[in-house]
């Protein structure tokens, strides 16, 4: 901005007189500070050992029928392969799936389906979850596939990178898929993820 | 607060073409989206911390660079009086202007009887005024520390810093330098989800202090910092 610009030329001075200093330390705003301040660091130790679980804002499908959603309507679609209980999973939750941005993003450019492992409570996958896990080798918890309507191509990220590199994973993906194009490659040859990998660490492409 | 020194900032803030120019688009480009677009809804409108930076920048750092400052004190102005109205009439613009984008916004949606609830209304204009506030807090604490508009570049590093450590923290593995990068943001971008807040479910005290926390220790912060400052027709 230009110098002139920032001319309060204004009569600032009120007309009353004024007495007492000027350059008053303003006590009771510091010390409101510094009780908040206490109080930030307080309940963020706090809220470290015991995190607050906050209720998931997706609205996750089941697989069958988030698959027919996806196909009639031509979307994407977001599996979230995950536990009961698992910490990491609940952590990814808690800091994505709760945050109400990152909740709108997904609605908005998914078909979210949520594929809840079941073999380590009761020894085997129901049919639809172990048919996913086998298609997309998942063998890691939480993991997140970005995937065509037809599961041509997909986008995978293994693992909980946090909330700032899973909020970019999945705003980056349907871009990725796009970028990649068809290329007429049948769903044979698609399990092989890993030789498609891409520079993020957990992150992989199939085809 | 002292209401000349309010109405001073909004016609210096009115003269600037360039922040005018900026202001506009960021209220008119949102609002032709939702004009045409269907399905958009409210989030196209999370225009509070844009307007506050644009309102804000350069809050003091200007007219420090200037050599108002110097005249303004020789008045009988106090030094908090000037900065909390300056934080203030900053805050109270960018709010208008954010109120006034989304009662707008609202009735495009309304065309389209995409109308949110009242309570999704209130609670994303409660949210964007928390976050004009908060976002002005910080812009005034750099401010005194900066010259010209330096604050405004001082918010960009800062988040860029924030988040290249959470991306960092994610290819080495390392938690702690998740914290420390997401405390920045939380600084830089002061916010209260009021969505979670009122929603019924568990409360995070640690966010709601944090967000008051950061207003309270940027406002006595740049208080006295200002206090401590000694001003010569020399300064740059």
């Amino acid at each position: 901005m230009p110098p002139s610009e920032a001319g309060a030329g204004a009569p600032a001075a009120p007309r009353a007189a004024r007495s007492g200093p000027t350059r008053a330390t303003p006590v009771l705003l510091l010390a409101l500070a510094g009780a908040l301040l206490a109080a930030r660091v307080a309940f963020g130790i706090y809220e470290h050992a015991r995190p607050v679980e906050r209720a998931d804002r997706v609205e996750w499908r089941e697989p069958a029928a988030g698959e027919a959603e996806a196909r009639e309507g031509g979307r994407l679609l977001l599996y979230c392969f995950t536990r009961d209980g698992d910490p990491r999973c609940r952590e990814m939750s808690r800091e994505v799936f709760a945050d109400p941005r990152s909740a709108v993003l997904i609605q908005r450019q998914f078909v979210p389906i949520r594929v809840l492992d079941l073999s380590r409570e009761d020894g085997r996958n129901p049919p639809d979850v172990a048919r996913l896990e086998r298609e997309f080798t998942v063998t890691e918890f939480p993991t997140l596939v970005v995937a065509t309507p037809g599961r041509e191509r997909f986008e995978k990220q293994a693992g909980y990178s946090g909330a700032l590199g899973t909020t970019q994973f999945i705003s980056g993906a349907p871009a990725r898929l796009l970028l990649r194009g068809p290329r007429g490659h049948s769903r044979a040859g698609r399990d092989s993820v890993a030789g498609a990998a891409d520079t993020s660490a957990g992150v992989t492409t199939g085809r | 607060m002292n209401q000349v020194l309010i109405a001073a900032l909004l016609q210096q803030r009115a003269r600037s073409l360039p922040r005018v120019a900026l202001m506009l688009s960021f209220f008119s480009l949102p609002l032709l989206v939702l004009l045409f677009a269907r399905g958009a809804g409210l989030a196209v409108m999370h225009t509070g911390q844009a307007f506050a930076i644009f309102m804000g920048a350069g809050l003091i750092g200007q007219d420090m660079s200037s050599g108002t400052l110097q005249l303004l004190f020789a008045r009988p102005v106090s030094r908090g009086e000037y900065v909390l109205s300056r934080w203030l009439g900053a805050a109270l613009a960018a709010s208008c202007l954010t109120m006034a984008q989304l009662a707008i916004g609202v009735g495009f949606l309304a065309l389209h009887n995409e109308a949110p609830a009242a309570r999704e209304l209130a609670i994303f204009a409660g949210g964007q005024v928390l976050s004009v506030f908060g976002t002005t807090s910080v812009l005034l604490l750099f401010s005194t520390l900066l010259p010209g508009t330096g604050d405004f570049l001082a918010i960009i590093v800062a988040g860029i810093t924030g988040q290249a450590l959470q991306l960092g923290a994610a290819l080495f593995k390392a938690p702690w330098l998740a914290r420390a990068g997401e405390e920045i943001g939380r600084f830089v971008a002061p916010a209260l989800d009021l969505g979670a807040l009122f929603g019924g479910g568990p409360i995070s005290w640690f966010e709601v202090v944090s967000y008051f926390s950061t207003v309270t220790l940027c406002l006595a912060l740049a208080i006295v910092i200002l206090n401590r400052r000694e001003l010569s027709y020399a300064t740059e």
